[in-house]
């Protein structure tokens, strides 16, 4: 079946990506129920993903148990295959837009820009799950996962009023969260990190738009590099808000 | 903890409040002086100033990652952009810029060479010596302190000793000394300037590779050179 839990949680990190918490209730048949989580990004890391079950009635948790969960990727070379013939084709849509009306060429341009600026990150990733039931019944299911795209992150603005003598200000601070991905998140609890998720080659985390193209000795060197440099640490501080 | 609830869309950017508050206001203004054995005989020197701003916020401590933008406005008005370089507790620190307003010109007054001390080390050839010529000079040099704005400041000048230059004296006499850093707390009113002379020694050594005096060849008694030609 497929499925598409409400996001219930973002948690933004500042220098890009966070993590995704889902929620769903479902009805449970007798024996395997196969679930496929819908609208999973192609920037979740395969390895964070997590399902907890959340039982409705006490009596459930010897009835409801978690099988397994199947995560995969989609291929780099096809999604980008698919990537550069859909921004081909924007680019000639936008182009030859310039002959109708200023209204019709907006809408044109507002339908096109999603595919002009469509990256691997947003593409789908495959996060299925088996939950084997002894009985009918129901179940709430959480489930979390990272995701690596930067294109999401959040930054702060502080505007400071200072007084006329110079001893005394007032403090204005904002949160600007920046979404540059093509998934949106509507009415979602949001949560903010200081934290950076490790380097490009090892996550595999996509970069933001107008990120140097990495050569392949540039990564080679990067990666030895890596390999020498003694890792220091790097622990998340949640932001009070 | 308060909760944030919000929709985030796709390709957008979207602004949330976060807090509001009172925050104590301080300017931190700090140059620092420091010579090794050939700066410091040079004519001129000018430093950068270097300010920061450091807002103590009331009520809980919010953490900014570094780098985060700041807006100073005065009147209204922004008046100046810069960003985060730490949170620490309550405290809210800038980064450090240089304040152009505020120049230090530094100038030579005076060298007293001092005798030099000659000893010997050894060099590469077994001929040839390395003499050290070591004295110390004292130097007095004026740094004169100027500030452009239309406003009173304070500014804290650091001169730090090093391994050729130390300290003697100074006028004024240093607000504090740990050593190797001698710290004067100046107030410089709008448009006025303020004058430091400091008296240093200075640890000058020469090195010469000489021949050793036994093998420099006498005048008139040059060696007879033999002929190797058969």
């Amino acid at each position: 079946m497929i499925i598409d839990p409400k996001v219930t949680k973002l948690i933004i990190f500042n220098y890009g990506g966070g993590i995704v918490e889902r929620e769903m209730r479902l009805s449970l048949q007798r024996g395997p129920n196969d679930f496929q989580i819908q609208n999973v990004p192609a920037s979740f890391d395969p390895n964070s993903a997590d399902i907890t079950l959340e039982f409705v009635n006490p009596g459930d948790k010897e009835l409801f148990s978690l099988q397994q969960t199947i995560v995969s990727l989609p291929d780099i070379e096809t999604a980008r295959q698919i990537i550069d013939r859909e921004k081909a084709a924007a680019n000639n849509i936008i182009s030859y837009s310039i002959d109708f009306t200023r209204e019709v060429r907006e809408d044109v341009n507002r339908l096109c820009e999603a595919s002009k600026y469509r990256s691997y990150a947003d593409m789908k990733g495959i996060f299925d799950f088996i939950i084997n039931a002894k009985n009918q019944g129901e179940v709430i299911v959480k489930i979390q996962y990272f995701i690596t795209d930067l294109r999401i992150k959040w930054q702060t603005t502080l505007n400071v009023n200072v007084n006329n003598d110079d001893k005394k200000a007032e403090l204005e601070a904002y949160i600007v969260v920046d979404n540059q991905t093509s998934f949106s998140y509507d009415n979602v609890e949001l949560g903010f990190a200081i934290f950076e998720l490790p380097s490009l080659p090892a996550t595999g985390a996509i970069a933001p738009p107008g990120a140097p193209a990495t050569a392949q000795p540039a990564l080679r060197q990067e990666m030895l590099s890596e390999l020498n440099r003694m890792k220091k640490t790097q622990r998340m501080r949640n932001l009070a808000l | 903890m308060k909760k944030i609830k919000a929709n985030i869309p796709s390709r957008k950017k979207i602004k949330l409040e976060w807090f509001k508050s009172q925050s104590d206001f301080k300017i931190e203004r700090k140059t620092e002086i420091q010579y090794n054995s050939n700066s410091v005989t040079e004519n001129k020197h000018n430093y950068d100033v270097n300010i920061k701003y450091i807002l103590t916020k009331k009520g809980d401590p919010k953490d900014l990652p570094s780098g985060s933008p700041i807006t100073l406005y005065k009147g209204g008005l922004p008046f100046l952009f810069l960003s985060t370089s730490a949170t620490i507790g309550n405290k809210i620190i800038s980064e450090e810029i240089i304040d152009a307003d505020v120049t230090v010109d530094d100038d030579i007054i005076e060298i007293k060479e001092g005798k030099p001390e000659i000893t010997f080390e050894d060099a590469l050839k077994p001929k040839e010596h390395v003499e050290v010529r070591t004295r110390y000079d004292q130097i007095t040099r004026k740094i004169i302190i100027e500030n452009k704005l239309d406003n009173e400041i304070e500014l804290e000048l650091n001169f730090k000793q090093t391994k050729d230059v130390s300290f003697i004296s100074s006028e004024p006499i240093p607000t504090e000394t740990k050593e190797p850093i001698f710290m004067f707390k100046l107030i410089i009113p709008s448009e006025g300037s303020k004058k430091i002379t400091l008296k240093l020694q200075a640890k000058i050594v020469k090195r010469v590779t000489k021949i050793k005096p036994e093998y420099i060849i006498k005048e008139g008694k040059l060696p007879k050179y033999k002929s190797t030609d058969q």
